[in-house]
């Protein structure tokens, strides 16, 4: 269902999308790791991250009378973390005086992640510094562009699904993949 | 999404490049792709760490981060007054001392004023010396003329 646009929706599918909420422990089950990864993705801090995805199921939970199965369960949910990422990025903006987390994420950490087979260290070693690049140049992305980058990239959602869930002309979120694509390669060239 | 579409989906942005920029390009894809690997992998990691979702404990984490953001804005706000207060105080004060100053000055000039209009009007009043009494006492003709015309006029 994840992969589904809402158009593409047939009627029995939106009746199951939404007897699906039903059973949300299952729905939980389901799209967390996706909504996790989302929001580690976007924001960068795993303690904030992890926050945000309970208020998401909390959220989709309490107005879950409210979905009408009009675009698909996924779609819905990564809506509200969208909202969510958005509204924590305004207060964040409001809250200055607070100070740099210590669960965000270092570029180092995540590169540790680099899966192994490389044929020499040599190959890993360029592999994890590519993905330390790739990371901040992700980072220094304008909020719009980034959601976009991380939806397409990340999450390898369909620009229709992106155009759907941030609720622009599929022209504009080509228009942001572009400007972000042209971001993070102009940043990884520079540094390389 | 395999390296190979992430490959393709970079090259249909920039579909008129030279061989240079496609290898670039390849190589911009390659590492989009390693970035994906990595953000799963980590993603995976710290969500099998986490503790499971519950509708009591999300509940629980709102209204305590709602109460969280209420008490810093209310820090943020007394922290305002008090600083605020002293420095509108501290205004008031200075201002009311100005004002006293500068009607202390006005004061001080309107007695200088006085003093100097008083010794004028004894400069004045004073005797006229012999050599210009004709001048004095025409003077006082002139007056009394003018005074008597004034009266017979305004009894026509």
């Amino acid at each position: 269902m994840e992969q589904i646009a809402a158009s593409e929706l047939t009627a029995p599918a939106r009746e199951q999308a939404v007897l699906d909420l039903a059973d949300f422990d299952e729905v939980v089950r389901l799209y967390r790791p996706r909504v996790f990864r989302f929001l580690l993705a976007s924001l960068r801090d795993r303690d904030v991250a992890e926050n945000l995805t309970q208020d998401c199921f909390l959220k989709a939970y309490l107005g879950r009378a409210h979905f009408r199965g009009d675009s698909s369960l996924s779609t819905w949910l990564m809506k509200i973390a969208m909202n969510l990422v958005r509204d924590h990025l305004r207060s964040r903006r409001m809250r200055f005086w607070t100070k740099t987390r210590e669960t965000a994420l270092d570029p180092i950490d995540v590169s540790d992640w680099v899966p192994d087979g490389r044929s020499s260290p040599e190959a890993e070693l360029i592999a994890r510094t590519e993905v330390q690049h790739v990371w901040r140049a992700v980072s220094e992305l304008p909020a719009k562009q980034r959601s976009v980058f991380v939806l397409r990239f990340v999450e390898e959602m369909e620009l229709k699904e992106i155009a759907e869930l941030t609720g622009m002309n599929p022209s504009t979120v080509k228009t942001h993949l572009y400007r972000a694509l042209a971001a993070v390669r102009e940043n990884v060239g520079g540094r390389q | 999404m395999t390296k190979e579409t992430t490959n393709r989906d970079v090259q249909d942005l920039y579909p008129e490049s030279d061989a240079a920029t496609k290898r670039d390009l390849e190589g911009l894809a390659n590492s989009i792709s390693q970035f994906r690997s990595a953000v799963h992998h980590v993603a995976a990691r710290y969500a099998d760490s986490t503790t499971g979702w519950g509708f009591e404990q999300a509940e629980a984490r709102r209204w305590s981060a709602q109460r969280h953001a209420v008490l810093q804005w209310a820090v943020a706000m007394a922290l305002c007054v008090a600083v605020l207060v002293p420095a509108v105080d501290f205004y008031r004060e200075h201002a009311a001392a100005v004002k006293a100053e500068q009607q202390a000055q006005l004061l001080k000039q309107r007695e200088a004023d006085t003093a100097l209009l008083d010794q004028v009007s004894s400069e004045l009043s004073a005797t006229v010396p012999d050599s210009m009494q004709p001048l004095a006492e025409m003077d006082s003709d002139y007056a009394s003329y003018e005074t008597t015309g004034e009266t017979k006029n305004g009894r026509n």
